[in-house]
């Protein structure tokens, strides 16, 4: 018997094939069996999982509770907030009526600038009137300047001598002024 | 391999027993076929057989693909009970064991129908003279028509020692017969 024919007769025994009744009940008593417990137990990947399932409800837990806790104190951050936008306005209406009152102090002072500045107008223009009248009389009273004197010598001579109409007009500002600022 | 095996593993190992009893009906022609030959009696075959996907189901969260099939870990855990087996009985084969076995391949050729038997149950006599792992090959190799890679993993050796074994194994079984002659 050559190796080929010890080949071909075991190859034969490719024929054969469990019984179908037996196969049929060793399949249903295998699966209805429960799985070792131990081996569950001790797989590595099977206890990973569990730990991360684990882990994954306790990440999920503290997740909630710290949306819980921050919604919790949201709300009573909510009504500090409140209370502190209340004590916010109250200082910018004090504020602002304080700023009111400076303003209403301005305007009286401008009302007054405002008041003297007409009075002191109209005495102004009192004044210059007198001043025009003044002037119109000196000029009419001065001497006449000869031939052959100096410019200058006749000019000094008249400001020394000659009250001059600037200076009448000057002092009756002045008693003005005082009058005014009286 | 099943198409589609790694998927219907993980399912298994999930705790899907629809998809564990696809792996089961794909291999248990295999395994029971392996097991047959090596212990000869169809009655001790189908319980050795049904022990074997039964460890399976309870520990296939302990298998992991490393490069070989789930057939190959199958193949192991029937080895290994088969071997539990032997520790305390050694099956014989006589010509009415092969017999036992529900053969088909007699039905073709009437004639020599006889003759084929008496070769057939020499043949299941003389495996029985080789070392276990001689016939582990011969029964993989030829009986279930693996390749060498995968009965290499499944014996946990090369390819090499495999085909040197395979040899070794063929020319022991001529010279077993051929000394009984």
């Amino acid at each position: 018997m050559n190796e080929e024919r010890i080949i071909g007769l075991i190859s034969k025994l490719k024929a054969v094939s469990p019984d179908a009744d037996f196969a049929a009940k060793s399949k249903k008593i295998i699966l209805s069996s429960p799985r070792s417990a131990s081996s569950l137990a001790l797989n590595p990947r099977t206890v990973a999982a569990r730990i991360l399932d684990i882990g994954l409800s306790l990440a999920l837990m503290t997740g909630l509770v710290i949306v819980v806790l921050s919604g919790v104190g949201l709300i009573f951050k909510g009504s500090d907030n409140g209370s502190q936008q209340q004590a916010l306005n109250l200082s910018l209406t004090n504020e602002a009526n304080a700023a009111i009152k400076d303003i209403n102090v301005h305007l009286k002072d401008v009302q007054y600038f405002n008041a003297e500045a007409t009075k002191t107008n109209a005495v102004l223009k009192a004044a210059a009137g007198a001043t025009s009248t003044a002037t119109s009389t000196g000029s009419a009273s001065s001497p006449q300047t000869t031939p052959g004197q100096g410019v200058s010598t006749a000019t000094s001579t008249t400001s020394s001598t000659v009250p001059s109409p600037l200076n009448n007009q000057n002092s009756n500002i002045d008693n003005l002024l005082n009058q005014a600022a009286q | 391999m099943l198409e589609g095996e790694r998927d219907l593993v993980k399912k298994s190992k999930d705790g899907e027993v629809e998809a564990f009893g696809l792996l089961y009906d794909y291999y248990l022609p295999k395994i029971y076929r392996f097991v047959l030959v090596k212990v000869g009696q169809r009655e001790e075959a189908e319980d050795l057989t049904h022990q074997a996907f039964l460890k399976a189901w309870q520990n296939i969260t302990k298998y992991e693909h490393k490069g070989y099939s789930f057939g190959s870990w199958l193949y192991k855990i029937a080895r290994n009970t088969v071997y539990d087996h032997y520790r305390q009985t050694k099956a014989e084969f006589g010509i009415e064991d092969a017999d036992n076995l529900g053969l088909l391949i007699m039905e073709e050729d009437v004639e020599s129908e006889a003759e084929k038997k008496i070769a057939l149950s020499k043949i299941l006599e003389h495996l029985k003279i080789l070392k276990e792992v001689e016939e582990d090959v011969l029964i993989m190799r030829f009986v279930n028509d693996m390749p060498i890679k995968e009965v290499a993993a499944t014996l946990g050796k090369t390819e090499g020692a495999v085909k040197l074994i395979q040899n070794r194994a063929l020319k022991n079984l001529k010279e077993s017969i051929s000394k009984e002659k």
